[in-house]
């Protein structure tokens, strides 16, 4: 998993108005064409998954078996399952699973990890030492094999999937909180706030959080295309979402079964996971641009 | 040197103890009765209680943990519920199969990314940069899983050039010399077994290597680009040396920090890529093997998969830290 680990911004950024800092950045954003493409791409998406009872014309649990495997068609655009669901139905209800579980992976994962990463780096000494040691113990799982140590130990289901998947990211939102904690803390609007007696939740909500934010918003956009990947591929290995559910990553499996006859029961859902998770890239390398310059360089 | 090795050698010891107390609290402590499961749904109360003893799960859990550990430490994970062979048994015999699969995949990745990732940065904004970054964006962005689904489609069902089941034709007989196929095919000089495992290898090995390759050729780029605007490479260029050696002699030199890492950071995605690759193309791998243990409930092997691709990933964090400081001597003395 890429692991962006923004820099401090420099002293300048901290006596910019948050709102011109933001304008400054969205300017930069808008400039760029891919990443304003895959945000209204993205956009879309959404759009569908709210509105995917009304978009589909059928249920995506109906079954009819004399429709079985049927090809794309005008009744059925993109084909019929094996158990003959509409295959349209189920790749826009698929959405909401796919989204829902982005936003509920980065959620969990980016709370406790940001409060791991901060207290590491905020308290230090033997805080510190333990909260990295436990960090490095995580980290030294490759992460699929930690997340189905998991789900063997919970059980298979989304959420039990959801919450694998997020805790083998939780430890690279504490090393980045961390990283970019410690240069905060040794910045003199810091020293000048512990100086005249701020308490640390103070320091950590008006100082902390704010310098943080860019990081963690561009580490997020990235993190919710690899959740959706990573806990659609734990369905794919029948460990995520359970049957009917409509689910990208089991609809990709129960399709590979029926690859010779009715290819189109692997292209759909491919296609919808690709065209979502190159979105949330681009969105994030474009937010990552925008919000440190220095990255711009390289880009 | 010699003082980092030990160190860092130090260093690695308390996470390979936190990874097998990371395990125990995993599969012993969260499940609740653990004796439950294994047994189904159906055991009678008694029965439970049996395998409850005959597990050792009615000992208090430091007890519990202490005869885990002194187990682990000797080499014995136990015997396999699903199989009721040793658990080295079984990972012994999947286990150079994921190896063979991951070291071709490896040097794909490895070959093809740092030399895509050097091009797109020798003719940056060129065309072929813009050509070679879409490569990247896709391949980042693909699931394995649909990738492998697609090879299947493309060049084993409409165009079938390669099989795209199992790591060899089912019934050819090889000598069982190192476990790899290809290498036992090789060595026993069966060149039509080894031409036949070489083909059951390309797809799932393409398969593997497709991330970390645009991950490997992204971060190549990126390096390289910071290298060739340092001073010291306008300097070789303003005294005349060609541009082909400033590239590959001077800057691929300076820039293989950061690529040494990204290689080693990507065999931890190749061993998660190999449980969803071995799955895809019916490969009898650890993978596979892993699996079939979560789905039969068979926790020594569990147990026993999960400890060995960690410390397997350790090392190579070990190793990639050593390379790392032969590399530059300042992170020897730091």
């Amino acid at each position: 998993m890429a692991l962006p680990i923004a820099e401090l911004q420099g002293e300048e950024s901290k006596v910019t108005s948050p709102t011109s800092e933001g304008q400054r950045a969205w300017r930069h954003f808008r400039r760029n064409g891919g990443a304003v493409i895959a945000l209204v791409a993205l956009g879309i998406v959404v759009l569908a998954a709210i509105f995917a009872p009304w978009l589909a014309h059928q249920s995506p649990y109906a079954q009819n078996l004399s429709q079985a495997l049927q090809a794309p068609s005008g009744a059925h655009l993109l084909g019929t399952d094996e158990y003959g669901r509409d295959e349209l139905a189920r790749v826009l209800f698929g959405a909401r699973t796919a989204l829902g579980t982005g936003l509920i992976v980065v959620a969990i994962s980016l709370t406790i990890g940001t409060l791991w990463g901060m207290l590491s780096a905020f308290y230090g000494g033997i805080w510190d030492m333990v909260l990295m040691r436990v960090a490095d113990v995580f980290m030294a799982f490759p992460f699929l094999l930690l997340a189905l140590m998991i789900v063997a130990a919970l059980g298979p289901g989304l959420v039990q999937a959801e919450i694998a998947i997020a805790i083998t990211y939780m430890p690279v939102y504490a090393r980045l909180v961390r990283s970019v904690g410690l240069g905060l803390k040794s910045l003199e609007f810091v020293q000048a706030a512990k100086s005249v007696g701020a308490r640390d939740a103070t320091i950590i909500r008006r100082h902390f959080l704010p310098n943080l934010l860019p990081t963690l918003l561009v580490q997020a956009t990235l993190n919710i295309g690899t959740a959706i990947i990573d806990v659609a591929g734990l369905s794919f290995l029948g460990m995520g979402v359970q049957p009917p559910t409509a689910d990208w990553g089991a609809m990709l499996s129960d399709g590979q079964n029926f690859i010779l006859t009715s290819p189109w029961l692997v292209l759909a859902p491919g296609i919808a996971i690709l065209i979502v998770v190159l979105a949330a890239n681009l969105v994030g390398d474009g937010l990552r641009d925008a919000l440190d310059p220095r990255q711009r360089h390289q880009a | 040197m010699l003082a980092y090795v030990v160190r860092r050698l130090l260093w690695a010891i308390p996470v390979l103890l936190g990874v097998l107390i990371a395990v125990f609290i995993g599969l012993h402590v969260v499940p609740g009765n653990v004796a439950q499961s294994i047994a189904g749904a159906h055991a009678t109360p008694a029965q439970i209680r049996l395998l409850t003893h005959q597990l050792g799960l009615d000992k208090p859990l430091w007890d519990q943990f202490w005869v885990y550990f002194v187990q682990i430490v000797q080499g014995h994970f136990g015997t396999s519920l699903q199989y009721h062979n040793a658990v080295a048994e079984d990972i012994g015999q999947a286990f150079p199969i994921t190896l063979q699969l991951t070291i071709a995949a490896f040097i794909i990745a490895g070959v093809v990314g740092v030399l895509a990732g050097v091009l797109a940065a020798a003719f940056r904004n060129t065309w072929l940069d813009s050509l070679i970054m879409v490569f990247v964006l896709v391949g980042i962005s693909m699931p394995i899983f649909w990738t492998g689904v697609m090879l299947i489609l493309a060049l084993g069902v409409d165009f079938p050039m390669f099989p795209f089941s199992s790591v060899i034709t089912a019934g050819t007989v090889l000598p069982h010399i190192t476990g790899l196929p290809l290498v036992d095919a090789l060595l026993s000089g069966n060149l039509a077994a080894a031409g036949d495992a070489f083909n059951h290898l390309v797809l799932p090995a393409i398969t593997l290597a497709t991330y970390p390759l645009a991950f490997i050729t992204r971060m190549t780029r990126g390096a390289m680009i910071e290298v060739l605007s340092q001073d010291y490479l306008r300097t070789a260029r303003a005294k005349g040396l060609r541009e082909r050696s400033v590239v590959w002699k001077h800057a691929l030199r300076n820039a293989s920090l950061p690529i040494v890492t990204v290689l080693g950071v990507q065999v931890g995605a190749l061993l998660s890529g190999a449980v969803l690759t071995e799955t895809i193309f019916a490969i009898p791998g650890i993978g596979r093997l892993m699996i079939q243990a979560i789905l039969f409930r068979d926790y020594p092997l569990v147990q026993g998969i999960v400890i060995l691709a960690a410390c397997i990933f350790v090392l190579i964090n070990l190793l990639v830290d050593l390379i790392y400081a032969r590399l530059d001597p300042r992170i020897r003395y730091s």
